[in-house]
């Protein structure tokens, strides 16, 4: 048996790439898109409010929703600047629109050095309760944070997917885009709406998670696909699925490690990717079709 | 909603390859821009009249600038101290600058980034050469001072004012590379004596899997095997590595009396002792000059998680040197001013070093007679480690520390910063 301290690092990396991994999830449903800039953005949110707390000593609270507010604004503008005009000439084309977003994802962390510094900045704690002890597991009190905010998030775009206004059109958009436009849906305003809430969810992760040991402008690339590995390994069935994905992703990272050694890591990440694109491409939890 | 899932899994693979290449490279880098190139002299502008003036507008040095070409890492996984130690650097040169340079002549300095990729060091040191570089410094990883070798036996000085690795001044290709930081074996040999006086009979070996670090841990290894300390686990981190717990895991189930940190230092390390606080906040913790010496990197571990770890460190606070350098580093820095570090005084004492060759050689027509100079330099005071610690070099002795003086174990404190001189062993010169 593993030693029980693992899970709870299971529990952490696995609700940040849940919590990135739904940010893709909502831009998907949305705008048909994989939007592979957001481990980038959440690295953005997390270097912007790292350095207002350095240089400005900031309550926290203030930094950290400057981070989220920006980094929304950012997705939006994504969508409205480059996404969707590119879409457009591209006559819906998703290729350019893919490649598009992948030079976003080099340009925000390249802009992220410039603005804040090519050297990591601290994270900090949103609480300074903890750790915890139960028995023999220590828990952080930033681990719990993560879990409760994970949860409240997933809850609240469960909730938001099924009851609000919005929430369903977004749905609609996801299962059919041109019958969704047919019908007199605002689907542009509903792909703005799936990029700002998808840029919010992934700055709200990367601030939470800078804390574990600082970020830097490198940590956007392996944050996108950690984000993208749990989207695909849960599926687009359920929105939950991104978080068992980001787990089962975890686990098995995790747990490969500590039985194999640090080398097996990116083996045992690429087996695992390799096996659902090759087996199970749309994930554990897929979308049904009703006939 | 139709999207072509095929094509793009097949970026998403090739993004993933890419991350995964670059996890499995030696150091943390960019996977963008290739190395940088910037040209700028430090603190100085030239004028038509050819003069250059400093930062603080001082003005006395004229004629042809010597130009210290300089390898540096700004974001790989040496700019940790890489950074800090061309602050150090920096100060030297506009103090020179302003009381009249090296032989009249002001010093410029060139850069490129290598960002701790020791392949590409080689050429980017030719480039400096190229731009009339008339000694190196080389400030980034040992790896890359190595891999630098060849190029500065072609007849340049290349000095490494942070790196330890014995490898930079042993055979082939070492007559004009040196080294004046004390040097990893010095270093084991000062945790081989620590150790045992701590009570310390198994030793477990958490490292960073950068090139740089892997070397080290062939030399430290040995050394304290040969003390009577047995290593009972070896375990590591991958640079920019988001979670450690299950080497740690790993770790603790072996059972140590303490745990050695060897690392770069920055990120990867504050994980590596936030990990292993959490999980074995009871095992007493070791590292080496790295985090020690990273002021920048302090701040990223949350409070108390360094709090009673033992470090290399070089800096005394009785060293008059080195209270001359600390307020000339408080003048300079102001608010920014947090610690004088091993990294500041060795960069600061590398430019102090190349002046005195430079001025030994009577110009720079001929970089052979610099380093003949420089292998004649002997019992220099530097800006860091014990009192008494001196450099000397000669032709078999490239590595200039004299002794084990120039190591200070120093202990953190409960503010993640050193709180002082660790009580229970001190290296003597």
């Amino acid at each position: 048996m593993p030693p029980p301290q693992l899970w709870i690092s299971v529990f952490e990396l696995g609700c940040f790439a849940g919590l990135v991994g739904l940010g893709y999830f909502l831009i998907l449903r949305g705008a048909g898109l994989f939007m592979f800039a957001l481990g980038p953005l959440a690295m953005f949110s997390a270097m912007l409010g790292s350095w207002l707390l350095v240089e400005y000593e900031l309550p926290l609270v203030v930094p950290v929703l400057a981070g989220i507010v920006c980094v929304v604004l950012f997705a939006a503008l994504v969508e409205v600047l480059i996404v969707r005009p590119i879409q457009e000439r591209a006559g819906g084309e998703e290729l350019p629109a893919i490649v598009a977003v992948v030079a976003v994802l080099f340009a925000t962390q390249q802009l992220a050095g410039t603005l804040f510094g090519r050297r990591p900045l601290p994270g900090r704690p949103w609480i300074t309760a903890g750790p915890f002890r139960l028995g023999d597991v220590v828990i952080s009190g930033q681990a719990v944070v993560l879990g409760v905010v994970t949860i409240v998030v997933y809850g609240a775009m469960m909730l938001w997917m099924s009851r609000s206004h919005y929430g369903r059109m977004l749905r609609a958009v996801g299962d059919n885009q041109r019958a969704a436009h047919t019908l007199g849906l605002p689907v542009s305003n509903i792909r703005i709406v799936a990029f700002a809430l998808a840029g919010g969810v992934a700055a709200l992760a990367g601030s939470l998670f800078s804390a574990k040991a600082g970020v830097a402008f490198q940590s956007g690339l392996s944050w996108t696909v950690a984000g993208f590995l749990a989207l695909i390994v849960g599926g687009l069935g359920r929105v939950w699925a991104p978080l068992v994905g980001g787990l089962l992703v975890a686990t098995m990272q995790t747990m490969a490690v500590f039985y194999f050694g640090p080398a097996m890591l990116n083996y045992a990440t690429f087996v695992m990717a390799f096996l659902f694109f090759m087996f199970r491409p749309k994930g554990i939890f897929a979308p049904r079709v009703r006939i | 909603m139709k999207y072509s899932l095929t094509r793009t899994i097949v970026i998403a693979v090739a993004l993933a390859l890419g991350v995964a290449a670059c996890g499995a490279e030696d150091s943390a880098t960019t996977t963008t821009a290739p190395a940088e190139s910037t040209t700028t002299a430090a603190g100085a502008t030239t004028t038509a009249a050819g003069a250059t003036t400093t930062a603080g507008g001082e003005n006395t040095a004229t004629g042809d600038p010597i130009v210290f070409g300089m390898i540096e890492d700004t974001s790989g996984g040496a700019s940790a101290y890489s950074l800090v130690q061309s602050i150090g650097i920096e100060l030297a040169i506009d103090e020179i600058n302003a009381a009249g340079g090296i032989l009249g002549r002001p010093v410029e300095l060139i850069r490129e980034n290598d960002q701790n990729e020791s392949s590409q060091t080689p050429t980017l040191t030719r480039r400096l050469i190229e731009q009339g570089a008339h000694v190196i410094l080389m400030n980034s990883g040992s790896a890359s001072a190595i891999a630098a070798k060849p190029v500065c036996q072609e007849g340049i000085v290349c000095l490494a004012p942070g790196n330890v690795s014995p490898g930079i001044v042993t055979p082939p290709d070492a007559d004009f590379s040196y080294t004046i930081a004390p040097p990893s074996t010095a270093m084991g040999a000062a945790y081989a004596g620590g150790m045992p006086a701590a009570g310390v009979q198994r030793l477990a070996l958490i490292s960073d899997d950068s090139p740089t670090m892997e070397g080290f841990n062939d030399f430290f290894v040995p050394i304290v095997e040969e003390a009577g300390i047995e290593i009972v686990a070896l375990e590591i981190v991958p640079l920019n590595a988001s979670d450690a717990s299950a080497q740690i895991a790993r770790i603790a189930d072996t059972d140590p009396d303490a745990l050695m940190v060897s690392s770069l230092g920055g990120q990867t390390e504050i994980l590596m002792h936030s990990t292993a606080a959490l999980q074995m906040p009871d095992v007493p913790r070791y590292t080496i000059a790295s985090i020690g010496n990273q002021p920048e990197s302090w701040s990223l571990a949350s409070p108390g998680v360094l709090e009673g770890t033992v470090f290399l460190g070089t800096i005394d606070s009785t060293n008059p040197r080195t209270q001359q350098l600390e307020q000339k580093l408080m003048d300079r820095l102001g608010d920014d001013f947090v610690a004088t570090t091993g990294y500041h005084a060795q960069g600061y004492t590398s430019i102090q070093i190349l002046k005195l060759a430079i001025e030994n050689a009577g110009g720079t027509d001929d970089l052979v007679a610099i380093n003949d100079a420089f292998e004649a330099i002997t019992d220099f005071s530097p800006y860091y480690g014990q009192e008494q610690f001196t450099l000397s070099f000669g032709p078999d002795k490239h590595a200039g520390a004299d002794g084990d003086c120039g190591i200070v174990l120093a202990v953190f404190g409960a503010d993640n910063q050193p709180a002082g001189p660790w009580d229970v062993f001190q290296t003597s010169c």
